[in-house]
Formats: structure tokens, sequence, C-alpha cells
């Protein structure tokens, strides 16, 4: 088998797109799902986050107001500040320790822009703005003093803390700032605060939820008096989840695709399969075993068509094909016949001495098949001629009724002998564009025919007219005419309707093969009609030449005549 | 010996049946299947040249019904010469088969074979005691000395030696050595057996009162 590139295979192709569009689809099925999943479980994250935020606000509005007031000079500034030390102590370095605060201290002073209370309305979520720098996450705080008794009251209802104990803690945690950037409250258990918490957040966040890079969830929400309440929880798990379940995707999403491909390639392997077969049978047709057909039972609807075509084409083809050999055994065998006389009478003459009568005898019957053999020899090279489109054809503008009348004063005495009326009409001139020595012959043929199968007393009528742009030649006779069952074989080479009765009187079959031919040289038609033992009538019809033809010399000069019909050429069917 | 002929080329009709006489056999000529098949099964021939395109009742179709009825030897002679036709030809009962053009030499080869084997022969020449009969060069020998026998004479010693040991009776004898254009007077019979009695002893042919002619078995 030779190599062909992978391209050049249909059913690589077929693959190859049916892939693409699988992929397409599971990917984008498998996003959806994907995506629909991670937001739903994102939404319940959030709104615990949002309760507890709002648990924490509502919290901290029932806080006395001097509570949530931070020092006027103490506000922080968080940058270049190593983290443990802001998480430990989010004032500067260098500035008192002012914890606890005084309880009075409360200067009012004028809220800052990015923290005011929003109040309830405000809208926090804003999902998906992103997951926080990136940034390792920090050691484990150190413990921090204990806060004020305040802030140890501030706290998360149990509602929301209800994380099973198993599994990693994920409990959430929240940071409260005063809106000057000092701590107000953290979570009870500082420990799940996972990074360090700054005073600097509050310059740096707008309310919302983000991200912590170590898979915590976050929100932030300005609580009043411009309090940052920071609400987080660890997703660990829920990511963990999200992402075994995305690898469960890809999985059954390869999954489905393997199947999908193999399927397909079985498929496409069932629409192949049976194209193989076609053409295995159609490569062992040969011209030894044209019967053989494609089996249609067994293919597909859509290749049903394409076997039906191709079988009808070797039927076509073995019709063809038993035709051209039978035609070539005909041949052969009307070649041997007078061959074999020729052969044994001359071999009875010489097995001894005769006299010279019998010599005679012998060579006028070895004469009388040689002619018939060359009759032969000369129709079937005229048909192979013409088959080959290689007919030497002399065409000139002819006088038709000139071409027939001299053929029917040809045969006139023949059928005198045979008692035959023969008439004939003849409407001239009638010019046609043909060869006149061709059209000769096709009107011999068709009388010589009508004269042999008719009978004694009989009569044969030639007539000639023009007829709607067409000559039109019509002879008939009052003879046997044709079988009905013979009727549809009569232009075939080698038929004779009456065997016996033609080889009696010296047909080969070859005639109305040979006029059907001719006829059709000059773009002519032939056609007959016969009634069983009442006669047949043939019609020729031969387009007419136009007034202006050229070589009017030609006109009525037939140059060669076949042999002249005091003997029929024997041509006819 | 009697053989027919069913051949629709009369030239070739002629030929054949001159050439056959002028061999001693009787022989009949049938131009058409209707004409061959009506004799074939009236008679019984000792040899049946037989020709596939036939107009009326073609070749094959005769064959078939000849072989219904007779055990004849059937030589089919045809132009047809595809190995399929020869098998077909074979197959169909036929004995053997040659192709046209055809030798007349290996024609009377392939009928005598056909004759002898029907007979039960297989050796191509006949001892009686001490007459020897060569059917390849219609020759009696008797003694190694040649005796010369009319064509007639040695058809009739040919089909009694081929059933030796048998009564032919005065009918056979009739439909196996004389065709339709033989005057078959009465006599004739007695005539010839007369003579090959004069030629080859009187006792070479034994008459069976009322049943007919024989030759003992040697």
């Amino acid at each position: 088998m030779a190599f062909t590139a992978p391209t050049k295979s249909i059913r690589v192709r077929l693959q190859i797109w049916y892939a693409i569009v699988l992929v397409a689809v599971i990917g984008g099925f498998a996003g959806v799902l994907y995506y629909q999943v991670t937001s739903d479980r994102l939404r319940a994250i959030d709104a615990r986050l949002e309760a507890a935020a709002s648990y924490l606000e509502a919290t901290l509005r029932g806080l006395p107001p001097h509570e949530l007031e931070d020092m006027p000079p103490r506000r922080p500034r968080g940058r270049g500040r190593p983290e443990m030390e802001r998480f430990g102590d989010p004032r500067p370095p260098g500035a008192e320790p002012r914890e606890p605060r005084p309880p009075g201290f409360e200067p009012p002073r004028p809220e800052r822009d990015g923290f005011d209370d929003r109040g309830p309305g405000r809208e926090p979520r804003q999902r998906g703005d992103g997951l926080s720098p990136v940034r390792p996450p920090g050691p484990p705080p150190p413990d921090r003093p204990p806060g004020d008794r305040q802030r140890a009251a501030i706290g998360l209802p149990a509602s929301l803390v209800d994380q099973p104990g198993d599994g990693p803690r994920e409990e959430p945690y929240f940071v409260i700032w005063r809106s000057g950037g000092s701590v107000l409250a953290t979570s009870a258990d500082r420990g799940s605060i996972p990074t360090p918490i700054t005073s600097t957040l509050p310059s740096g966040h707008r309310p919302g939820f983000r991200w912590r890079a170590g898979g915590e969830r976050e929100m932030f929400l300005v609580g009043p008096r411009g309090t940052l309440i920071l609400v987080g929880k660890p997703a660990r798990r829920e990511l963990a989840e999200l992402g075994s379940f995305a690898w469960r995707l890809v999985a059954s999403g390869i999954a489905v695709l393997a199947v999908g491909l193999a399927g397909g390639w079985l498929i496409s392997r069932s629409i192949i399969r049976p194209i193989a077969a076609i053409a295995r049978t159609a490569s062992e047709i040969s011209a030894s075993n044209l019967s053989r057909r494609i089996e249609t039972a067994p293919i597909d609807q859509e290749l049903v068509g394409l076997a039906t075509i191709l079988n009808e084409m070797f039927a076509r083809l073995e019709a063809a094909f038993e035709r051209q050999s039978r035609f070539t055994s005909d041949a052969s065998h009307e070649m041997r016949t007078p061959l074999a006389v020729i052969h044994s009478h001359a071999e009875l003459a010489l097995s001894r001495p005769r006299s010279a009568d019998e010599y005679r005898e012998t060579l006028a019957t070895c004469l009388g098949a040689a002619s018939r053999m060359a009759t032969l020899v000369d129709g079937l090279l005229t048909l192979a001629r013409a088959d080959a489109g290689r007919l030497d054809v002399r065409f000139g503008k002819v006088d038709l009724a000139r071409v027939v009348q001299e053929v029917v004063d040809q045969y006139r005495p023949l059928a005198e002998s045979a008692r035959i009326s023969l008439s004939s009409k003849l409407e001239e001139p009638l010019p046609v564009k043909g060869d006149p020595a061709l059209l000769a012959r096709v009107s011999s043929n068709l009388l010589s025919n009508a004269l042999r199968y008719t009978s004694e007393g009989g009569r044969v009528s030639v007539s000639l007219r023009a007829d709607a742009q067409a000559a039109l030649l019509i002879v008939e006779d009052s003879g046997c005419g044709i079988p009905l069952e013979d009727q549809g074989k009569v232009f075939e080479r080698f038929f004779r309707a009456d065997k016996a009765r033609s080889r009696a009187r010296g047909g080969n079959g070859l005639g109305l093969a040979i006029c059907k031919s001719l006829v059709e040289v000059h773009k002519g038609s032939i056609d007959f009609t016969s009634v069983p033992e009442c006669g047949t009538r043939f019609e020729v019809r031969l387009p007419l030449a136009s007034t202006g033809d050229d070589d009017r010399s030609s006109i009525g000069e037939p140059k060669s005549l076949p042999a002249p019909a005091t003997v029929p050429n024997g041509e006819g069917g | 010996m009697r053989v027919l002929v069913v051949e629709d080329e009369p030239e070739l009709l002629q030929v054949i049946t001159r050439a056959l006489r002028e061999q001693g056999y009787a022989v009949d000529g049938a131009p058409d299947g209707e004409e061959g098949l009506f004799r074939a099964t009236s008679w019984d021939y000792d040899a049946v040249v037989l020709d596939l395109m036939l107009p009326k009742i073609d070749g094959w179709q005769l064959l078939e019904t000849i072989r219904k009825q007779k055990k004849t030897p059937v030589l089919i002679l045809t132009a047809r010469d595809a190995v399929t036709d020869r098998v077909r030809g074979l197959d169909g009962g036929a004995d053997d088969y040659l192709v046209k053009p055809f030798e007349l030499a290996e024609l009377f080869a392939r009928l005598r074979a056909l004759i002898r084997r029907a007979a039960g022969q297989a050796a191509s020449t006949i001892r009686i005691g001490a007459v020897e009969i060569d059917p390849r060069s219609r020759t009696v020998t008797q003694h190694g000395k040649p005796v010369a026998l009319t064509a007639r004479e040695y058809a009739l010693v040919e089909l009694l030696a081929l059933h030796q040991g048998e009564v032919v009776t005065r009918t056979q004898m009739y439909d196996h050595l004389f065709d339709e254009n033989d005057d078959t007077l009465s006599n004739l019979l007695d005539v010839h057996v007369s003579n090959v009695r004069r030629k080859l002893g009187k006792d070479f042919i034994v008459t069976r009162r009322g049943m007919g002619y024989a030759i003992e078995r040697s």
C-alpha cells in the first residue's frame, strides 16, 4: 500500500473535525458548569461573611461612640514598618502605648473619605475583584496582650461559627479597626487570622470582597464612625473541593471525548468498509467474470445508490461485451462455414481421380463459397470502419432519385425471374448530401432484402419523396414479414429472421446492420414496420442538401455502384 | 454403417454426404433441426454428425432430445470453437466435437472410432479366425492376403464383425447398410451375403433361419 498523507483520508479529516467540535462542546459545557458551581460556592461563603459583617456592624452600633474613636494624632503610617510590629502594635514606634484608651476620650473629627459610614444600604458585594496582592503568608502572629474589656465583648454568634471539628479549622475571623487605624477588636481566636493585620489597611481598601493568597475569603465593611470591619474565612476546603471538581470535570471531559472519538472512528469505519467492499468487488470484475455484481443488501442506504449505479454499469458493460463476443463468434462462424465448404470440396475432389465434370462442379462450388466469403469480409470491414469512424466517405451533393433508380434497374431482372412485381415511384430530383456509392449500397441492401423475403407473385415497391426537410425512401414488400419476437433484433449483426431462407438466397445477416451504419454516417435514420405474413416496410430518412450546397458536379454521377444485381450481393438480413 | 448428417449449409451437407458414401457409409442428410430430429429418432444410426447452428431446432436442443431416447454416438461438427461450446456439447451428451473448417480424413477417423467404441471394440482392427478387418483402410485380409471386397460387402462384414457372436436381423442390416437413396431390393442383402461367403469361406457368415445372420465369435 502506498503511503498517503493522513489529511488525504476522509476518515482522519472527519475525526479531526469531530475532535475539534467535541473539545469545544465539552470544554464549553465544563467551563459553564465550573463557573456556575464556583460562583454558587462563593456566594454561599460571601453570604456568611456578609452576615457576620452585618452582625459585627450591629454590635459596633451598640457600643458607646467613644469606643469607636481613635486618638487623632495617632494616625498610623503603615508604610515601611515591619509586619510583626505592626501586627503587634498598630501604632508608630515611639508612640506611647495607649491601651486601654481612656473611655472619655473622644475627639470630634471629620470622618475620612475612605471610611464613611455608608450605612446598611451600601454595596459590599464586589465579588471577583481579585485576590489581594500575593505575598507570602506570614508566620502566625505572636500572642498579643489581651485587649480591653469592650473588645472582649465583641464576637461572632455561634450560628456563624458552627464549623464542625473535623478537618482544618475554617472558622471565620474578623478584625475591626477604628477610623484612626488602631485595632478595635479581633476575633477571639487570633490564631485563626491568617495574615498579619496591619493598621495600614484603612488607607488602601475599599469595602467589598477579596481573596487573600492563603485561600481566605475576606470582606471589608465600613462600620459606624469610620470603623473598618474585616471579616474573613479560610476557604481552603472549598477551594480544594472546587479544584478536585475541576479535575473531575477535565477527566470526565476527556473520557467523553475518548468515547466520542472512538465511536466516531467506528462509525466512520462502518461507512468506509462498504466503500472498500464495493471497490474490492469492482476490482474483481474483469472481462472474464463480468457477471459479478456488488451485493447491495448489506450496504447502507446512502451507498446503495452508488452500488446500484455501478451494478447497472457492469450490466451494460457485460451486455456490450457479450454483444461483442457474440459478434466475433458469429463472424468467425460465418467465415468458417464457406471455408469448410472450400476445404472439404477440394479435399474430396483430390482424394481420388475424378472426371472433368466433377472437378468443374467442385471448382464452381469453391468459387461460390469464396465469393460469399469476400462479401462477408467486405461487409465486416465496412461495419468495422463505420464503428471506428474511419469509413471512406466522399460527401457530395447527390441526386438520391438517380441513385435509387439505378439500383432498382439493376434488380429488375432478378425480380422478374422471381416473378415479383417491382414498382418504383421516385420524385426527382432529390438532392441529399452523401456518398453515392454508400447510398446505393443502402438502397441495394434494402431492395435485395425485400426480394429475398418475398415469395413468387408478391410485390415490392420503392418510393422516394421529400418529407419535412428529409428525403424519405420507402421500400415495402408483401413478403413473410418479421416475427414479432425478432423485431427488436433486426438491425443486429448476423441476425436473420429466417436463417434457412436467408442462407439459401445468399444472405449473411449483415445487410441491415450495414444499412443502419451507413444511414447513420449520413446523419439519417432508418426504421421499419412489419406485420408477420403481410409484409415489411423500411423507411430511410436522409437530410436534404440545402440549395446552396457545394459540388453540383457530383449530382447524379454515382461512380462506383456495388456489384450488379444479377446475383444479390447477399448482405441482406 | 449408416450415418446421419445434420447440416444447414447445403454445400457442406452435400460434400460430407458424398465423401461418407465414398467411404462406404450409408448416409442420410438433414438440412435443418426438425428433419434431423425426426430422422435421428426414427432409425438406429451408427453415428450422427450434427451442426449446432441450425434453423428450426438448434443443435443443442436436438442433442438433448436424441439423448433422451437413443445412445447413438453423436459427433458435433460446428464453427463454434469456444471452449465453453465444446464443454457444453460434450457435457450435453455429444461423443466428439470437431470444429470447422475440418479435414475430411479427421472426420472419417473420428466416426470410425465412435462406431467402434459404440460396438464395444477398443482395438482398431477386428480379428476373426484367420480374417482380419481393418476399418482404417477398409480392407480385409485372410491369412495375411488381401481379399477384394466391394464397399457394400465390406460394410456388411464390418457390421457383422462389430457384433460378432450376435444375431443381426435382416431389418437391422438394411437399416445400417443402406440409406434412403439405395434401392433396397428384397434380395439385395442375400446377394451381398453370398458374395462375401464366396470370398471369405462358406462358414464365415452363419444363417440363423427366421432371424438373421451372424459371425461366430472365434
